[in-house]
């Protein structure tokens, strides 16, 4: 996605402008097939995309409760958060550590996993569907099962804690542990990295190796020289996509603590749902106020990766320009 | 987990290949087979205490063999929780919204991939940039836009967005028909064909496998989806397996019937599984090309 | 992969879907009328079939209406109301909290019934006047109640229990109620295997319901001032804290409660607990394992401010009411008037009878069922007449949950019962001072 990224902005700088009346009537028929095509985006672009961006912005800026038109307040909202919603800058704290958390596990672990893989092991295909089987698995199914895993007096996690002889951890009702128990909740979906990860390190051409083997590199500088620097791309594009959807977590969440306890695994998203459907009278210009800082917040990050990207991220044959 | 020989010596004199086939294939399947254990282990625990009777549930360390097999505890589950209407209602949203995505998706690929016209590319970018549009943004518009026409309450607002292309596919599918060598199309130009017919007879057939990811990725989507059902349906007629889920089990501290929960996620669960195992190859790839290609 | 006969499978999948979905309706296919009403209510479980009983009657004493009878989950009830309200297509009838009631009345979202009520001749001292009170804002009547708003926090007890644990009769006062409780509790000290009593699990908000069982009401008459910074919100925390800390603190105590299961698997039936606060609503799943489970039924103790005869507060209970923009607002108000106020046939009577319940009729408290009065019923109904009225705020689903917090910070041990009472109380009275200023 990245490179097609850069390639359609690549090819936005080099060509010039086409106006419609400089085409030749055969252009024209083509431009007017093209648009007919993809009309039905441009009606969703319309409807589901610029709309909602538009009305939420100017939602922020007024006290909406669904059953009244709503009112204008300025940036009531905003100040407020700041200064009067203690729940905005724990929920923040509270996204920001399963953010890392996640993203770290998604990607180291699913490297590592993939990278095992990578071998020559037996019966590859069984192993890759294994891991990525319970990412397949519905959410809310998951949170239901995974109630009961974290379960502090009888789950499986606390089984396995006291087969290896560590005492049981309360994992939900103790508020030290509670986001802990949903980071390791994320290593379920490891599976889709490991998956995507393992198709990267099988494209890496074989010479590539034998070059560095004769080289005399052992299996750790193979690593850190050639499939680490070879394999950046992928890493920084699923970074990029493991961070915008760690922001958003909500759903697990949701079902399995709502917050609790004592607010410590209340996400960002969750907070602003409450906001907007959970309370009497529905808040839902504060609600619109914290979606449009959760925009921001997530359009910083992405723009700071993509800007430091070319630092640490090598294109093979030189990809983009 | 010592070696006979010294590894260093191995290391030395042979370097990793030789090790290897010694003791680390051993370290590594046994490092294969926990991570499958950890990975499964869940799942395998949902099915097996769906058939237990509820105090053998709370046992301390766990246990994963019925004491006696209750298959009670699904009619028991089910007496609180119309799996038949939420089951059909699921369905219904599920290939309706595949249909839709798939139609639309293609269409505007086409669109994008195919043709000449103004603006294209700078349209085309727009197109990227809604993917990283957080759902939270959009959720409190378009919720009061669907109350004021009176779509709460309805599948409407699960369905037809579906219809109006969804970005992510819309790439997939463009990067694949930019794949379609020019000279098949020209040959059917050449052959007289409209548009149209060119679109239909000759690209979608081609397009197949995109659109196979592209449908396995719809379907996971509607399947799972939560927040949706969460808060446009109310009516229990109109429940999805999602939500009647969600609704049979509750938070921590209320909940506690797990044998029946259990019973109740495996059937939300195995369907999905079923259509796993069958397309297991498209899912891969659905997964692969979400996250390698760019 | 994509075969044709794969092709035709979907598409008759769909079409199965599709045929199925049109045949979905709550609809009793026998009734033929002009207008059918949407009624929406929240009466789960095993009184699904009661409900069903009591529509078809109505609907056979009210030719020509029918009733679409939907029922529909607790959770987003309120924004569920709204959002239909707001779109101009609401149920015409729906069953309604009384604590809710403030922000729908204020926003006149519902219709008075005072007019139907003067002109059908319903006078307002058929009900308990308690129950009636909570269908009041504004000098005008919004709703009409059922089931009743008292009887909420009775104790069950196990009898066992208390047999082995040498204990003569039910604790009168919180200091008893700490000791019998310690006595029932069984454990280690870090583990328990069964708890005696949990004073956070308490139907409603346990705070209030405390502070209520302390001879406190929280809210002034004028629903415009709280206070809960004194003698009895401290008592009250005191009272949480002790209870919490002899069940092994907090967290050891959910970690419990996860496992303790609910409806009729609840932890009294599992012998996971020994006493339970919980409402009147019990009696009808308790008597499921009345064969197993030795169980009797008390008021809830009371703190040191205190009274002995003002036991639980009636702050909750239930209502049915009329939304703006009810396409049959006559015929509703028929459905209303039976469900709420009809002593004949399966009407409001019969509905809460066939549940041995407190009804909010005074006509209706003989708590027979099928022609029997049960043992227990009687202790109950002595339980409900220790209630006393007690008003609810109009930002109450915020401010509990403000309260639950205020709880957990002195249960958790991060603040001090008094800096918590402080800053909860000033935080809710911003909340109240915000929505007077905006719809007062």
């Amino acid at each position: 996605m990245t490179s097609a990224f850069g390639a359609q902005l690549g090819a936005l700088r080099g060509r010039r402008r086409t106006r419609w009346r400089d085409l030749s009537p055969m252009r024209k028929r083509e431009a007017r097939f093209g648009l007919l095509f993809i009309a039905p985006w441009i009606v969703g672009v319309l409807l589901f995309a610029l709309f909602p961006f538009v009305a939420s912005f100017l939602l922020s800026f007024t006290k909406y409760n669904i059953v009244e038109p709503p009112k204008w307040v300025g940036l009531e909202h905003y100040v407020h958060m700041v200064t009067d919603d203690p729940l905005f800058l724990k929920s923040l704290r509270n996204t920001a550590v399963y953010v890392g958390g996640s993203v770290i596990i998604r990607i180291v672990l699913g490297f590592a996993l993939a990278l095992l893989l990578n071998t020559k092991v037996r019966f590859l295909g069984l192993w890759r569907t294994l891991f990525y089987l319970p990412s397949v698995v519905p959410i809310v199914a998951l949170s239901v099962i995974w109630l009961y895993v974290l379960n502090a007096r009888a789950g499986l996690l606390n089984s396995l804690l006291h087969a290896i002889g560590l005492p049981r951890v309360r994992w939900f009702a103790d508020p030290d542990y509670a986001m802990i128990a949903f980071l390791i909740m994320s290593t379920t979906w490891v599976g889709v990295t490991m998956v995507i990860f393992l198709a990267g390190l099988q494209g890496i051409p074989e010479e590539y190796y034998d070059a560095a083997k004769i080289d005399g590199a052992t299996v750790f500088q193979r690593l850190l020289r050639v499939t680490i620097p070879l394999m950046t791309p992928t890493i920084y594009l699923n970074v990029l996509i493991n961070i915008i959807s760690a922001f958003q977590v909500f759903t697990q969440i949701f079902i399995m603590t709502g917050g609790a306890p004592r607010d410590a695994t209340r996400t960002y998203v969750l907070h602003l749902f409450d906001h907007a459907f959970q309370y009497l009278p529905p808040q839902m210009g504060y609600s619109s106020a914290l979606a449009w800082i959760l925009f921001i917040i997530i359009f910083v990050f992405t723009a700071v990766i993509v800007a430091t990207s070319q630092r640490w991220v090598f294109y093979q044959g030189g990809e983009t320009d | 987990m010592a070696a006979a020989t010294s590894p260093r010596s191995i290391l030395e004199r042979d370097g990793f290949v030789r090790l290897s086939r010694y003791l680390s294939r051993a370290l590594l399947y046994l490092l294969l087979i926990t991570m499958s254990l950890w990975f499964l282990a869940p799942l395998f625990w949902m099915f097996m205490s769906s058939f237990m009777p509820l105090d053998q549930v709370g046992v301390f360390p766990v246990q994963w063999i019925p004491r006696v097999w209750q298959p009670e505890n699904y009619t028991d589950a089910l007496k609180f929780w119309n799996f038949g209407i939420t089951f059909r209602n699921t369905m219904f949203v599920t290939i309706v919204s595949l249909i839709g995505d798939i139609g639309s998706c293609t269409l505007v690929a086409y669109g994008f991939a195919r043709f000449r016209f103004p603006f294209r590319d700078a349209l085309f970018l727009i197109l990227l940039a809604t993917l990283m549009l957080p759902f939270a943004v959009r959720l409190i518009p378009v919720y009061a836009a669907y109350e004021a026409i009176g779509w709460i309450d309805t599948f409407y607002p699960l369905i037809v967005p579906n219809f109006f292309g969804n970005a992510f596919y819309i790439f997939i599918c463009r990067q694949f028909f930019l794949g379609i060598p020019q000279d098949l199309l020209d040959a059917a130009k050449i052959d007289g064909a409209s548009e149209v017919r060119i679109f239909t007879q000759v690209m979608i057939p081609l397009a197949k496998p995109a659109i196979v990811v592209i449908a396995i990725l719809s379907f996971q989507n509607s399947w799972n989806d939560f927040l949706g059902p969460l808060i446009y349906l109310k009516d229990p007629d109109l429940h999805t397996l999602a939500i009647g889920l969600y609704k049979f089990t509750s938070l921590p501290g209320q909940g506690g019937i797990y044998n029946q929960q259990m019973a109740a996620s495996t059937l939300m669960v195995l369907p999905v599984l079923i259509v796993f195992f069958l397309f297991q190859k498209q899912f891969i790839q659905g997964a692969n090309i979400s996250g390698l290609k760019g | 992969m994509f075969r044709k006969s794969t092709l035709l499978l979907l598409v008759a999948v769909m079409l199965l879907a599709m045929l199925s979905l049109s045949a979905v309706s709550a609809q009793n296919p026998d009734c033929e009328g002009d207008v059918t009403l949407t009624y929406w209510h929240h009466w789960g479980g095993n009184r699904i079939p009661l409900m069903e009983e009591q529509i078809a009657d109505f609907e056979n004493n009210n030719p020509g209406i029918c009733v679409d009878n939907i029922f529909l989950p607790w959770d987003n009830r309120l924004q569920n109301l709204l959002a239909a309200i707001a779109a101009g297509n609401p149920p015409d009838v729906t069953m309604f909290g009384r604590q809710d009631l403030p922000f729908f009345a204020a926003t006149e979202s519902i219709i008075p019934l005072d007019d139907y009520m003067a002109a059908d001749g319903i006078d307002p001292a058929i009900f308990h006047s308690s129950e009636f009170a909570g269908t009041q804002f504004n000098g005008k009547t919004w709703l009409l109640p059922l089931p009743g708003g008292g009887a909420f926090a009775i104790a069950w007890y196990n009898s066992d229990h208390f047999a082995e644990a040498g204990i003569e009769s039910f604790p009168e006062t919180w200091e008893e109620m700490l000791e019998a409780a310690e006595a029932l509790t069984i454990g280690d000290g870090s583990f328990l295997e069964r708890v005696g009593f949990n004073a956070n699990a308490v139907t409603g908000f346990p705070f209030l319901a405390w502070l209520n069982a302390n001879g406190q009401t929280w809210i002034s008459d004028d629903l415009r001032a709280i206070t809960i910074n004194n003698e009895a919100g401290v008592e009250t925390l005191e009272f949480m804290q002790a209870m919490t800390e002899l069940n092994y603190g907090i967290e050891e105590l959910n970690a419990f409660w996860e496992m303790s299961g609910e409806f009729d698997q609840g932890p009294l039936i599992q012998g996971l607990v020994s006493i339970e606060s919980n409402g009147s609503w019990t009696l009808f799943q308790l008597e499921d394992h009345a064969e197993t489970l030795n169980y009797d039924v008390a008021p809830i103790p009371y703190g040191p401010s205190g009274r002995a005869d003002r036991r639980g507060g009636a702050h909750g209970g239930w209502g049915y009411m009329i939304p703006k923009n009810a396409a049959h607002p006559d015929e509703a108000w028929q459905l209303v008037k039976w469900l709420t106020t009809e002593t004949e046939g399966k009407g409001a009577c019969w509905f809460i009878q066939q549940q041995q319940r407190p009804s909010p009729l005074v006509e209706c408290n003989g708590y027979e069922k099928d022609g029997g009065v049960h043992p227990r019923a009687e202790s109950i109904l002595g339980v409900a007449a220790l209630d006393y009225l007690v008003p609810v705020a109009p930002v109450q689903p915020e401010a509990n949950q403000i309260l639950g917090r205020m709880v957990d910070d002195v249960l958790f041990g991060d603040s001090s019962i008094v800096d918590a009472l402080a800053s909860a109380e000033a935080e809710i009275q911003a909340l109240l001072d915000s929505f007077w200023e905006e719809y007062g």
